[in-house]
């Protein structure tokens, strides 16, 4: 996978949110796993800039929707996982939907 | 609100981890860095992972924002290096606390007494539906009801605060737009409650004074309408201050029997300790209702007479009910009242209109007289703290400069403006902050001072509360503001190079933040003026009153006061009973001569009559009146009143002989012209109307000096003298007056013991002397003088501060220029000139704004100065020189520092 996207996708925050959130539904992750997911998932476009994920991983969790925990990675190293709390499922829930009437409406408008 | 919850609980633990968070944040970043690494390593791409990251610290420190309080944090940054800052000028603290303390605590010790009196609701049921019911009649001012309590309301016209008792209940059947008319008059009783019976203030009361303002009993309960019937078992309700002075707070007091003017009554309850009074300034003892007061009251408190007004009425409106109509309603009783009612205002039919003010506060019968004294003192504070603020404002400037370098460089390591201003303010805030708590210590011996000065007004149960806190901080916060806003601003305008390059900045001209100061300097220059002039009127007027000559000795007259009517003595037995006490008097070793008087003479009391004198017709239509004083025997001669022609009052002035009296020059005067008065007589007018009665009749029998008697301001009335024993309706209280060269406390034994021995059961007197009685009516006069002169030295002293401040710095700056004008020949005096005559010029704008605004101003307080105009050349001038010695004082040691400048130093500083 050595292509590289032409220019990384600027994403607004409620939905940098969303994509940490989603990717956090199969289990623990930390940081740098999140990122991954989130570029693997998307067909190596959505590359998360790290400026941006952390104050937004910190922030979910300040906001209660994250819950974290210090544990050691699959190399051996001290690492900080991050799991989703209750609160933080209902809200994917949430925009989730949202994010679907929204983008149907956008795809139909283009299709229009 | 839960997410709020879950960040504030994560937040504050992470706030007593701060090492493990800075920890954590450091691993994670590392971590994260590592993984893309070792990815990158995997796949051969060269790009180091780092920075692909972007800024790993401003990251990390996005990140610590997130978990740390940051505003509160840097808050706390900022003011423990404001302290520090602080701590390395102390004289510049010390010069900036105390003098904000001066000013924050003045203005709390007044505002304490402003709510006291204007502003605090009584702490009663739904004080904003309570009116309180007037009347007015034709130009302003009835004078024809045979008592009342007349007043100024706020709309400034003459109002009468009483009514007769039938008129009163005809309001409370016929006026439905008030849920609760509540009526009440206080007297003066006496008590015997326990061992030792004392004088006590009464309130009498109806039924429903208590139930209609909302005032349930503390212990016991209150008035019932039953209790207000005449015939009803007598009961008292008695406030908290009497039960806690009195009756030792004991719960027994509830359902004893104490003993009032003589008459047993029953305790039944006691009033909260917070509903002093419904009328500022008057606290009653004890409650009494109306009903009986032909047991407790006085004569004149008569429930059916129609022609004396002394009930008081506050009405509670009913919800929804407007002024106007509750208005229409008093209006159609009192018409219906002259028209129908007996008695002279129905034969005289003269109009009346109800007048209905806000009673929310209670009754403002002190508030018309506290005004003035209120105005002039929040100015004089308002003004002090003005003074401190930009004192304040000009040393902080004088400070930046001084710190340049130090803002300079914080600004070129990229420190924000808005941070630097934010930490300037914080400085200014700490030191308001202090300023204020010490104010706050001040403000409650600044109240008690106050009050003393102002004398035996007492005026009102000022005190600091929240609401005074509160006011405290918004003073404090505005003068942090007022003080610290322009030179914080000021401070980060910083041209960078030149301050890093050198401390002072290079131009030798006035730099602006001189010129600020020297506009500051001339603006306290000139409040100070203001309230200097201020001072010199109101010491001046002091100085004028103290220095009168009354026209009786003052000195070496002691007063005491026994009122035996309230303890049962009536008519003869009442005269007996004072000439009983002045025969024993006289003979005390020590006394030169003893009298007595219903009046004390400058005691802000008089009884003045309206009188027909024979063979005088009045040309301007108006009828003739007098002043009269009910006096004991020898009562001039003992007071120091000359007698001109004839004779005083003597032993020969009894019951029984012809009724005679003593008039004074102006009483001669005006209704004698230029003939001998001796032998002539004239009528008093009776209560009902009468003119010529011949037991009305006075033979005049001497002539005396015009003589003070209520007061020591204004014109003397005609007066005149007349025998106690003489006058038919006499028949309360009496003033006492000896002639020695005793002191009080040496006295008082002996007639305290003269009065027991003829009756156990009248109160003890206290005994004063002539001078303090006069000195007490000149309360608000000493208050005046005492609070202006001092805050005017204050503000002089801080302006003095400021100009040395201003020049010292300035002195500084420009020693290379001093160097040079000295190496170029200039003399030491010629630079000592130079340097005082921009002090000068400072003070001399200062004056030129200040004397005339102290002539616009002073004019509203013409009322309260005496013998002396409010634009008196003394005073201003006085106030101009003092200014322009202090300023010079303060100037001189600069210049002194100026002409010692050593030109080969001075350049070589360069």
């Amino acid at each position: 996978m050595g292509e590289k996207p032409e220019r990384s996708e600027s994403m607004l925050q409620g939905t940098l949110d969303m994509l940490v959130l989603k990717a956090l539904t199969r289990g623990p992750l930390h940081g740098y796993d999140v990122a991954e997911h989130i570029l693997a998932w998307s067909g190596d476009v959505l590359r998360v800039e790290e400026g941006a994920l952390y104050p937004a991983l910190h922030r979910l969790e300040l906001r209660g929707l994250l819950a974290s925990e210090w544990g050691v990675s699959a190399n051996n190293r001290r690492a900080k996982f991050y799991r989703l709390t209750a609160a933080g499922r209902k809200k994917l829930a949430q925009e989730k939907s949202q994010w679907a009437r929204l983008s149907g409406a956008i795809a139909r408008v283009m299709e229009a | 609100m839960r997410e709020a919850f879950t960040n504030w609980r994560l937040k504050w633990r992470a706030l007593w981890k701060r090492r493990q968070l800075d920890q954590d944040l450091e691993d994670e970043m590392a971590f994260h860095l590592e993984m893309r690494e070792e990815k990158n390593r995997r796949e051969g791409v060269t790009d180091s992972a780092r920075q692909a990251f972007g800024n790993v610290a401003l990251v990390k420190e996005d990140l610590w924002d997130q978990w740390t309080f940051r505003a509160v944090e840097n808050f706390w940054r900022d003011l423990r290096y404001a302290a520090r800052m602080l701590r390395r000028s102390p004289g510049f603290t010390l010069v900036a606390i105390l003098s904000l303390a001066i000013g924050i605590g003045g203005n709390t010790a007044i505002f304490s007494v402003v709510d006291a009196i204007l502003l605090k609701t009584l702490p009663v049921r739904d004080p904003e539906q309570l009116r309180v019911v007037l009347w007015t009649g034709e130009k302003g001012a009835p004078t024809d009801m045979a008592q009342s309590y007349s007043t100024t309301n706020d709309s400034g016209i003459r109002v009468v605060s009483s009514f007769p008792h039938p008129t009163y209940q005809q309001f409370v059947a016929n006026v439905p737009q008030f849920s609760d008319l509540i009526g009440f008059v206080g007297y003066q009783v006496t008590v015997l409650a326990g061992a030792a019976s004392h004088y006590a203030k009464e309130e009498l009361v109806t039924g429903n004074f208590f139930t209609g303002l909302g005032v349930t009993a503390l212990a016991g309960r209150t008035f019932a309408p039953e209790d207000d019937r005449v015939g009803a078992a007598p009961v008292a309700v008695i406030s908290y201050r009497y039960w806690e002075r009195h009756l030792g707070l004991e719960p027994e007091a509830i359902g004893r029997t104490i003993f009032i003017n003589g008459r047993p009554v029953t305790v039944i309850g006691v009033t909260p300790k917070s509903f002093v009074s419904i009328r500022p300034g008057y606290a009653p003892d004890i409650y009494i209702p109306m009903a009986l007061t032909g047991i407790f009251g006085d004569k004149w408190l008569n429930l059916a007479d129609p022609d004396t007004a002394w009930v008081q009425i506050v009405g509670r409106l009913r919800p929804g009910v407007s002024d106007a109509s509750a208005m229409a309603g008093l209006a159609s009783v009192m018409q219906r009242a002259v028209a129908t009612g007996g008695g002279k205002r129905g034969k005289a039919g003269k109009p009346w209109q109800p007048v209905l003010d806000n009673g929310a506060s209670g009754l403002k019968l002190l508030r018309h007289n506290a005004l003035t004294p209120l105005l002039v003192l929040t100015s004089v504070v308002g003004l002090v703290l003005l003074i401190a603020c930009a004192n304040l404002a000009n040393l902080l400037l004088a400070r930046s400069v001084a710190r340049r370098r130090e803002i300079a460089v914080r600004l070129s390591i990229g420190a924000g403006r808005s941070r630097l201003i934010r930490q300037l303010l914080t400085e200014s805030l700490l030191l308001a902050g202090m300023g204020a708590a010490l104010g706050l210590a001040l403000a409650s011996p600044l109240i008690a001072v106050m009050l003393r000065m102002a004398g035996g007004v007492a005026i009102v149960a000022a005190r600091l509360d929240w609401r005074a806190l509160l006011f405290t901080t918004v003073v404090a916060l505005v003068t942090a503001l007022l003080f610290g806003l322009a030179p914080a601003f000021r401070a980060t305008r910083v041209d960078l190079t030149p301050a890093l390059k050198d401390g002072m900045g290079g131009a030798q001209g006035p730099s602006p933040q001189l010129r600020v100061s020297r506009l500051l300097i001339a603006g306290q220059v000139a409040l100070s003026t203001l309230l200097l002039a201020g001072a010199g009127l109101f010491v001046r007027t002091l100085m004028n009153l103290s220095a009168l000559d009354p026209g009786f000795q003052a000195q070496r007259l002691l007063l005491f006061s026994v009122d035996g009517s309230r303890s049962g003595y009536q008519g003869d037995k009442l005269l007996g009973f004072y000439e009983r006490i002045r025969e024993k008097i006289a003979v005390i070793p020590g006394v030169q001569s003893v009298t007595l008087s219903d009046a004390a003479l400058i005691g802000n009391s008089y009884s003045s009559a309206g009188i027909t004198v024979p063979g005088y017709t009045p040309n301007d239509g108006r009828e003739p009146m007098t002043y009269l004083m009910r006096a004991g025997r020898h009562f001039l001669t003992t007071m120091g009143i000359p007698v001109l022609l004839g004779r005083d009052l003597d032993g020969r002035d009894v019951q029984t002989a012809v009724r005679v009296g003593v008039v004074n020059e102006t009483f001669a005067r005006d209704y004698f012209a230029n003939e001998n008065p001796l032998g002539r007589f004239f009528y008093f007018h009776s209560d009902d109307g009468q003119k010529t009665r011949p037991e009305d009749r006075v033979e005049i029998v001497g002539v005396c000096k015009d003589a003070k008697y209520d007061k020591l301001r204004g014109e003397i009335p005609p007066t005149v003298y007349v025998s106690y024993l003489q006058a038919h309706d006499y028949d309360t209280g009496m003033i006492f007056e000896l002639r020695t060269a005793l002191p009080p406390t040496a006295i008082a034994g002996a007639v305290q013991r003269v009065v027991a021995s003829i009756d156990r059961n009248v109160p003890l007197p206290e005994i004063r002397t002539q001078e303090e009685k006069i000195r007490q009516t000149l309360g608000t006069e000493r208050m005046f003088a005492g609070v202006v002169s001092s805050f005017g030295v204050i503000a002089a002293l801080l302006a003095a501060i400021g100009l040395y401040g201003v020049m010292a710095y300035a002195v500084t700056r420009r020693t290379s220029e001093i160097g040079i004008r000295v190496a170029l020949g200039a003399g030491r005096g010629a630079v000592q000139w130079m340097v005082l005559r921009e002090s000068l010029w400072m003070v001399v704008t200062g004056l030129a704004a200040g004397i005339p605004a102290a002539l616009a101003l002073t004019r509203f307080v013409q009322g309260t100065l005496y013998g002396i105009k409010p634009n008196d050349p003394v005073s201003f001038i006085a106030a101009g020189a003092l200014m322009i010695v202090v300023a010079a004082v303060a100037a001189w040691i600069p210049a002194r520092r100026a002409a010692r400048v050593d030109p080969m130093r001075a350049l070589r500083c360069e």
